[in-house]
């Protein structure tokens, strides 16, 4: 049951009341008096945004890979950056395509962050797009022997980015995304087609990819 | 490669369908700032009476943003369409009320205001405006959850053979 501010205080002892006037003096003198926000599209974006995390790729043969990125925002819904993808050697067998840690890539792409149609605040999602070209050096298996071979590709991927980005406290930057398209890997040398079930001749290789990717970093 | 366009096709044109109702909607607090920026052509402003926000809502005809204060013609609505302008029910009602700019002024200001006046209002008066509006975040995770997930799948699996 509700209990009156009277009857409350007849229940309080007295050193207790003493205690509790001085505090809400003080909160007569806190800010009541409106509750506005700030506007969200005046707040200054960061100048640059580091980050560092790790990232997967989907599909057929699976790949782990260390990333680093650096974003400059345009404004403060419109980000582009660089990132550097470092990939860990993985095991191989005779169906997959095992990479060697020397294996790299480089992407560009752009982030366009949600905003509110009448707030003007920026979302923690995004859209994008990601573009990446890189070396991988695989190791296949040139027949039934389990003879691996170490051969090299150049990979173009075209992605979409979606993700979500979240500031945390002043410095801290938080993200997780989800880039999804298509990869395009052209072999170096003129060697016979490795066995597998994806390639489609003419030395090429062609795969639906998802990297995602969780990093954390900095803005400042 | 004709089937694989069609059906890739049929799949998307799905998931579109299957996507326009994964939009969340969620009320937002605007800045007064704010106001004097926005496109006001598709809008509706109504005053709500912050003490009572369910039972005394006006609503602003001819409204005239200016800097530090707005003008406009207001008109009291009955409880039931206060009631319906100041609750949302779920998902569709705040999508329908995407367009409504709730104010809410303090209820010393709201206690003078009678049925239908024209009046100008300070921003000062105004206690706090709320607005609807997409949540991006939770739209694109359900989404991409449900929507696109198998198509996603169905895709990586069309490319591996």
């Amino acid at each position: 049951m509700f209990m009156g501010f009277e009857s409350l205080c007849e229940l309080m002892p007295l050193n207790m009341k003493q205690l509790l006037l001085p505090l809400f003096l003080l909160l007569s003198l806190s800010r009541l008096a409106g509750q506005d926000v700030e506007d969200p599209s005046l707040r200054k974006p960061y100048n640059l945004v580091v980050q560092t995390g790790i990232s997967l790729q989907w599909f057929e043969s699976q790949y782990k890979a260390f990333t680093l990125s650096i974003e400059r925002p345009l404004n403060l819904y419109n980000h582009f950056g660089v990132q550097a993808n470092f990939f860990f050697a993985n095991d191989f067998n005779y169906y997959d395509q095992g990479v060697t840690n020397d294996s790299w890539e480089v992407a560009f792409f752009s982030k366009s962050f949600f905003r509110g149609r009448l707030t003007g605040r920026r979302s923690n999602a995004y859209i994008g797009p990601d573009m990446r070209f890189g070396r991988r050096h695989a190791l296949y298996n040139s027949g039934f022997d389990l003879n691996f071979e170490k051969r090299t590709s150049n990979t173009v991927k075209i992605l979409a980015r979606t993700g979500w980005q979240y500031h945390l406290g002043r410095l801290a930057v938080l993200e997780f995304s989800l880039p999804i398209g298509l990869e395009w890997a052209k072999f170096r040398d003129n060697l016979p087609q490795p066995p597998g079930f994806f390639y489609y001749g003419n030395n090429r290789t062609t795969r639906f990819v998802a990297t995602p990717l969780l990093s954390l970093g900095v803005g400042f | 490669m004709k089937t694989f366009f069609r059906t890739n096709t049929a799949w998307l044109l799905a998931s579109l369908v299957f996507l326009s109702g994964c939009i969340f909607y969620q009320r937002y607090p605007m800045a007064k700032s704010r106001l004097t920026k926005i496109e006001k052509s598709e809008l509706t402003f109504y005053i709500l009476d912050a003490a009572r926000p369910a039972s005394r809502v006006w609503y602003v005809s001819e409204a005239d943003f200016r800097d530090d204060s707005m003008t406009g013609f207001l008109i009291r609505l009955d409880e039931l369409e206060a009631q319906e302008v100041a609750t949302i029910r779920g998902r569709q009602d705040a999508k329908y009320s995407k367009n409504d700019v709730l104010m809410y002024v303090k209820p010393k200001f709201a206690i003078a205001l009678g049925d239908t006046i024209t009046t100008t209002i300070a921003y000062e008066q105004l206690e706090k405006i709320e607005v609807h509006e997409v949540n991006h975040s939770k739209s694109i995770a359900i989404s991409l959850l449900c929507g696109f997930m198998p198509m996603f799948f169905f895709t990586a699996f069309l490319f591996s053979y």
